[in-house]
């Protein structure tokens, strides 16, 4: 047996693990000590990745829709097949109506590889992925407020705050290893801070734990800031030398006092207070945020909030302070980076800069179309109304995690062609005409880029079962069926060198350095060859003048709230157990033995209100659609509010979200509907 | 040497019991014979779901034939209501404590619900010999659910004192429940001359710590009142340690044990026993 | 007759001796920083490592994963593992006193056994204490105690050996050997002990929060609150070379085989004692938390233990990323 080491394919928080590897099988993980991000440690998800790359419950050869079943076909069938109703949808319908989902945990060079077939062989922009419905907010909101939407400190800076605050994020549960951090910290002496209407485990170690009501966030922002500006506690040299409009957000603001804050928020004067003279003091105060943040219609508004806040108290740009949206995927923001972005190149770079698609076609040899590209949500709507005809989706799951998930099963069925790269058989794949079984993280070279933009390396361990491909080899193979020949590299590392050679900010990585240093943080180029812990450390990169913006902003209600006939505001979260759509968690027994009875989360007095005891059957319905699963009634809800986990294909809680998008981003209003809940008859 | 490997057994007759439970009859294949006591289980493995463990309703005899009483709560169950009469499963046998014989010693017999299945086999053999001092309190949530109609039957004919009771829908706090069961073991106790020298009680957990501190204050030694308690079991032979209580294992001490010494296990972590309102 | 103590001025020839008993295991630093047991090669001198390696023996003897037995739709049959035969030269004497406890109490579990008969132990006494062992408080160390079948001193010039098992005793046959006068061996291996007890940093503190929780002074509230930060990841129950407990799951093949695995668990998980009908005797985290403890530091194992069931080894402070490992646990209840 030996240790092959590599980085946990679950979370953002990129933690070093060690694959032990027998007889060709990742038999078992273990943790890595000198790890800079995760210390010696794992969370139970990652304990138990082995289940969920094993080849037993994986699918391992092509498999071709017919009729209701899928038998397996040859590789050179299904990609000659393909590539063959490519070519002639392409042809027949153009290139708007075909589109790529990328993986948000596939490697950068799968990604890099998608967005590239897309661009380059496909010919379109259609290529996204699912920080669309998590932190496209991030990306958008503070575009306009830095210049840069990704993390802006490092995850070590945990150690070097003196007030940790959490708005909007289950840390322990989903970041699980940065949660222990916090605690860690919290205990070393630095203060916590929790906003969030759930009593989270974070919230129960917390110094002030701010209970406000859902999707309350920009009257609270702008009730902190009323505050900050009242007593006089703005960052004013700071403002004055990198700072711009401040004073109209100061104007604004002055209509947020106490009291309205309260009736908007529910959070008492004394509390907010005590918040404003706490954040605004502290020599360094950190604030991490998450899909309590980012997943309203609003969500781009409220990463602007928080970026206000922030500015104003001149929280960034040193240790142990900044914006820090906790991104959730092992590779959410390598998706991101790479370009996997109807709007950007990799990098960043927009495809609405005539240069930039210069340089690109040029590089790749094809021309670049100037036609915008659609969102995944936009593809779905298209599909809907027939206006898309093919979808490649890689490693993602729409039908089970996309927002009103009838409207997204009937829109998949619809297409001519569905393409699915998958290693289980997920609502998705079975939608689909062709699934392509992939490699897993342990079956590839190739890098991940966790929520600090933390670049690492992740190794191949063992050989993938059967004939299991890498996505970007699978580009490769259908660009060549299609006419292309330069998608067929032979490493992921001649993909990664071709990426870093067209993308300023990854232009100083190399494989061998990623390796030397445990990974690199981007931007990573010349002026800073060993990366870039903290960003915006002299200058934003927002405009010429390197100076940030604040921008005044109105409070929002969530679209629909409840009413008479939906009276219970209905939420989403996570569970520590379990990941994403729960394809590989719920592999292991005992993270499927820990999947609780019950999945709609209640609390108790709503409980005795409608006459429920724990676990008993109910039915929860929206406007959308309805969902039959048991109570599990839990003090942890506040009164009025209803949650349930998303990570279960047989309680499906997106039948009942809105689709109530972010104008900006279309970001899906996961966060926030009305629901009513009836006990059921017993199954 | 310890095993997990299952014997062969095939599933040759099942019936429903009650409204909800099932009665399923194995035999064991090979010509492998257990022996066992009343008190005992086994584990059923149903292969590709999983293995848990069941008490024997009855016995193995002589044609290494035994029976189990089923109610439908998870996957492994589930299971088992759908299997057809025929199917080849995997059992383990026979494991644990016996229920102790308590000749010439008057018992007290306390059943809750399914508690009755595993005393089963106790009071067929107990209603064989002559003479014995038996007295049978047998608790139902309801009458749909009450189970071994047809051995309450053949043991009212063989003379057992029986007192059967149902809950009344309307209780719902602890109190009202305490105070039920504090009347029905009175009505109990009225029908032995004198307290018993034993008793045997099978049922939820709760209940059974409940009618055992009643029967202590009514001058019952806690040494000579006998739980079978209920646990997870993995293995059901001491390796898996998912049935522990305390220091002990249940698979192995018990899961027949008496109250005493349930006590000075649940106790074992904390001053106080009743810290936490379980055991 | 049986000789029981004996001189080495070298490791080497030992070295040489037992890696044709079987294949030579020793802690070292690979290449990525990491501390762990390796397949040694004899011609690689062995290095003195302080501390334990990542891993305790545990993983080689109660595997992780294994298959128990497969069924072919009418037959069942048992799968022992092959266990190669493997020297563990380097041992520490808490990590020995944990094999003694595995032995134990698998010692009728015919998986373990199958790689555990096929093991050599060979254990080293400890002349300075670690940085996060604390194997005083337990009795575990740092002088060898239980679970080698031979075990090492290190002497003024050399190495004292000592024979503790039959196993142990026939795998030096052939080997030349000085014979060293027991009394002279045992006393020197005081000594050292003595000596590096002197050297640990007080564990007064750590004395007494085992003491409140072995007099069963610790309040389930307590217990609830310390719980808060458990998030069940059980990294300290993976890594700890004590913990024993598994689950049973059933794998279907594409060839409709299914093959019954047994799998680590952990008391940690809320599913752990959870039964069907949604009883659970251990419903809270508090409850679990404090049974895990209990059962690391509690007398009343120790009839069917023979010991307290934490060795101090301190891996799991390191592995709980919330800071809730022996250490700390027995810091904060000696505080309260």
């Amino acid at each position: 047996m030996h240790t092959v080491s590599s980085i946990c394919p679950f979370c953002g928080v990129g933690c070093g693990m060690g694959l032990r590897v027998e007889d060709n099988r990742v038999v078992a993980v273990e943790p890595v000590p000198n790890h800079p991000v995760s210390q010696g440690k794992l969370c139970a998800k990652g304990w138990n990745t082995a289940f969920g790359v094993d080849p037993e419950q994986r699918i391992t050869q092509p498999l071709k829709r017919l009729g209701h079943d899928f038998v397996p076909v040859s590789w050179a069938e299904a990609l000659d097949d393909i590539a063959e109703q490519l070519r002639d949808i392409l042809a027949n319908e153009g290139s708007q109506t075909v589109g790529v989902i990328s993986c948000a945990r596939a490697t950068n060079e799968d990604n890099y590889a998608l967005q590239k077939f897309a661009r380059a062989v496909l010919q379109t922009h259609n290529i996204d992925h699912c920080a669309r419905i998590c932190h496209s907010p991030s990306v958008a909101g503070l575009a306009q407020t830095l210049g840069s939407g990704a993390m802006t400190n490092s995850m070590t800076d945990v150690d070097h705050a003196d007030l940790i605050v959490i708005w909007g994020a289950d840390v322990t549960e989903n970041h699980a290893i940065l949660g222990g951090r916090i605690i860690q910290a919290k205990l070393k002496g630095a203060k916590l801070i929790v906003v969030d209407p759930r009593s989270t485990r974070l919230a129960k170690l917390a110094d002030l734990h701010l209970p406000l009501h859902l999707g309350s966030n920009i009257a609270l922002a702008n009730g902190l800031l009323h505050i900050i500006f009242r007593e006089g506690w703005q960052a004013s040299s700071f403002l004055a030398e990198r700072v711009e409009g401040l004073d109209s957000l100061q104007a604004h603001v002055t209509a947020w006092t106490p009291e309205r804050v309260q009736r908007e928020t529910g959070i008492t004067p004394e509390l907010l207070y005590r918040f404003a003279q706490m954040y605004a003091h502290s020599p360094a105060a950190m604030l991490c945020y998450g899909m309590g943040i980012t997943q309203f219609a609003c969500g781009t508004n409220n990463v602007i909030a928080l970026s206000n806040l922030v500015l104003v108290c001149g929280q960034i740009g040193r240790a142990g302070t900044g914006i820090n949206p906790l991104r959730g995927q092992n590779n959410v923001q390598g998706a991101c980076d790479m370009g996997c972005l109807p709007n950007v190149y990799s990098g960043y770079q927009s495809v609405n800069d005539a240069e930039v698609r210069a340089k690109f076609a040029n590089a790749w040899q094809v021309p670049q179309s100037e036609q915008q590209g659609m969102t995944s949500l936009a593809m779905m709507h298209a599909a809907r109304d027939g206006a898309m005809r093919a979808m490649i989706i890689a490693g993602e799951d729409p039908a089970l995690t996309d927002p009103d998930q009838t409207e997204v099963v009937n829109a998949l069925k619809k297409l001519d062609l569905l393409v699915v790269l998958e290693m289980h058989l997920t609502a998705t794949a079975q939608l689909a005409d062709y699934v392509l079984p992939v490699a897993s993280f342990a079956e590839k070279d190739g890098t991940f880029s966790n929520c600090e933009r933390r670049v690492q390396r992740v190794r191949k361990a063992i050989e993938p079962p059967n004939s299991c491909l890498s996505d970007w080899q699978i580009s490769g193979e259908l660009a060549r069926r299609l006419g292309n020949d330069g998608l067929s590299w032979q490493t992921s590392e001649q993909v990664f060198s071709e990426m870093a050679a067209l993308t300023p900010i990854f232009s100083g990585m190399t494989y061998d350095l990623l390796a030397q240093n445990q990974g690199l943080q981007w931007p990573c180029h010349d002026q800073a060859p060993l990366g870039t812990p903290i960003l915006h450390q002299q200058t934003f990169p927002l405009q010429a003048n390197g100076k940030a913006r604040v921008i005044a902003l109105e409070s929002a209600e969530p679209a629909e709230m409840p009413d008479a006939e939906y009276p219970l505001a209905f939420t989403t979260q996570r569970l520590h157990f379990h990941y994403g759509c729960g394809s590989m968690t719920r592999c292991a027994p005992v993270l499927e033995r820990e999947t609780p009875l019950g999945l709609l989360l209640m609390n108790p007095s709503d409980a005795q209100q409608y006459g429920l005891s724990q676990h008993e059957p109910v039915r929860v319905s929206s406007r959308r659609g309805q969902v039959d699963t048991r109570v599990e009634i839990t003090a942890d809800l506040p009164v009025g509010v209803v949650s349930m986990p998303y990570h279960f294909n047989e309680a499906p809680c997106n039948r009942l979200t809105n689709t109530a998008q972010d104008p900006i981003t279309k970001m899906p209003e996961l966060k926030a509907c009305a629901v009513r809940v009836e006990r059921r008859v017993s199954p | 040497m310890l095993s997990l490997l299952p014997e062969m057994a095939h599933l040759i007759d099942r019936y429903p019991d009650g409204a909800d439970a099932l009665h399923l009859r194995f035999r064991l294949a090979n010509g492998v014979r257990w022996q066992a006591q009343s008190g005992q289980f086994f584990m059923l493995s149903v292969m590709g779901i999983g293995e848990a463990a069941f008490t024997f309703v009855s016995l193995p005899n002589i044609d290494g034939e035994f029976s189990a009483l089923v109610r439908k709560v998870g996957h492994l169950t589930a299971a088992l209501f759908e299997l057809p009469v025929g199917s080849v499963v995997g059992v383990r046998g026979a494991l644990g404590q016996a229920w102790p014989t308590l000749e010439n010693k008057s018992v007290l017999v306390i059943a809750g619900g399914c508690g009755l299945a595993p005393l089963a086999s106790w009071l067929d053999l107990r209603l064989q010999q002559e003479n014995q001092q038996t007295v049978l309190l047998y608790s139902v949530k309801n009458n749909d659910s009450q189970i071994l109609a047809q051995e309450r039957l053949a043991w009212q004919r063989q003379d057992l004192t029986m007192l059967m009771v149902e809950d009344d829908p309307t209780w719902h706090s602890a109190e009202q429940l305490a105070q039920a069961t504090g009347k029905r073991l009175d009505a109990a106790l009225a029908l032995l001359p004198e307290p018993p020298q034993a008793v045997l009680t099978c049922g939820p957990e709760a209940m059974m710590l409940a009618v055992g501190d009643m029967l202590r204050q009514r001058g019952v030694a806690p040494e000579q009142i006998y739980l079978s308690l209920e646990r997870r079991m993995h293995c059901g032979i001491g390796l898996c340690g998912h049935c522990y209580l305390g220091s002990s294992l249940v698979c192995k001490e018990g899961t027949v044990l008496n109250l005493s010494r349930v006590h000075e296990l649940c106790s074992q972590q904390l001053p106080s026993a009743t810290a936490w309102q379980h055991c | 007759m049986n000789q029981h103590s004996f001189y080495l001025a070298d490791l080497q020839p030992l070295r040489q001796h037992l890696a044709q008993w079987g294949q030579l295991h020793e802690p070292r630093f690979e290449p990525d920083g990491v501390l762990r047991w390796i397949e040694a090669a004899v011609e690689d001198a062995f290095q003195w490592t302080d501390g334990v390696p990542l891993t305790s023996l545990k993983p080689f003897f109660f595997a992780e994963r294994e298959t128990v037995f497969v069924f072919d739709g009418q037959h069942f049959r048992s799968q022992l593992p092959s266990a190669p035969k493997r020297v563990f030269l380097g041992v520490k004497a808490c990590d020995a006193a944990a094999l003694a406890i595995q032995d134990r109490f698998f010692a009728e579990d015919s998986y373990y056994q199958s790689r555990r008969q096929a093991a050599l132990v060979v254990a080293v006494d400890c002349r300075h204490p670690c940085a996060k062992g604390f194997c005083p408080l337990t009795q575990s160390g740092p002088c060898v105690r239980e679970g080698a079948d031979l075990v090492l001193t290190p002497a003024p010039q050399g190495w004292y050996l000592q024979v503790v098992t039959e196993q142990g005793q026939t795998a030096l046959i052939g080997l030349s050997l000085t014979a060293s006068d027991d009394m002279t061996v045992n006393q020197h291996r005081q000594e050292t002990e003595q000596q590096c007890l002197a050297e640990f940093a007080d564990l007064s503190t750590l004395a007494t929060g085992m003491a409140r929780l072995q007099a069963g002074q610790v309040s389930a509230q307590e217990w609830e609150t310390l719980a808060v930060q458990c998030l069940s990841c059980s990294g300290c129950v993976n890594l700890c070379p004590t913990c024993s407990c598994f689950t049973t799951f059933d794998v279907t093949h594409a060839d409709k085989t299914i093959v019954r695995e047994r799998v680590w668990d952990s008391c940690l998980y809320d599913g752990f004692q959870r039964e069907a009908s949604d009883h659970n005797p251990t419903a809270t985290a508090g409850a679990r938390s404090a049974r895990y403890w209990f059962h690391k530091f509690s007398p009343a194992f120790i009839p069917t233990q023979g010991r307290l069931g934490c060795t101090g080894c301190g891996r799991c402070d390191g592995v709980c990323p919330t800071i809730i490992g022996a250490r700390s646990v027995l810091t904060r209840l000696a505080h309260a």
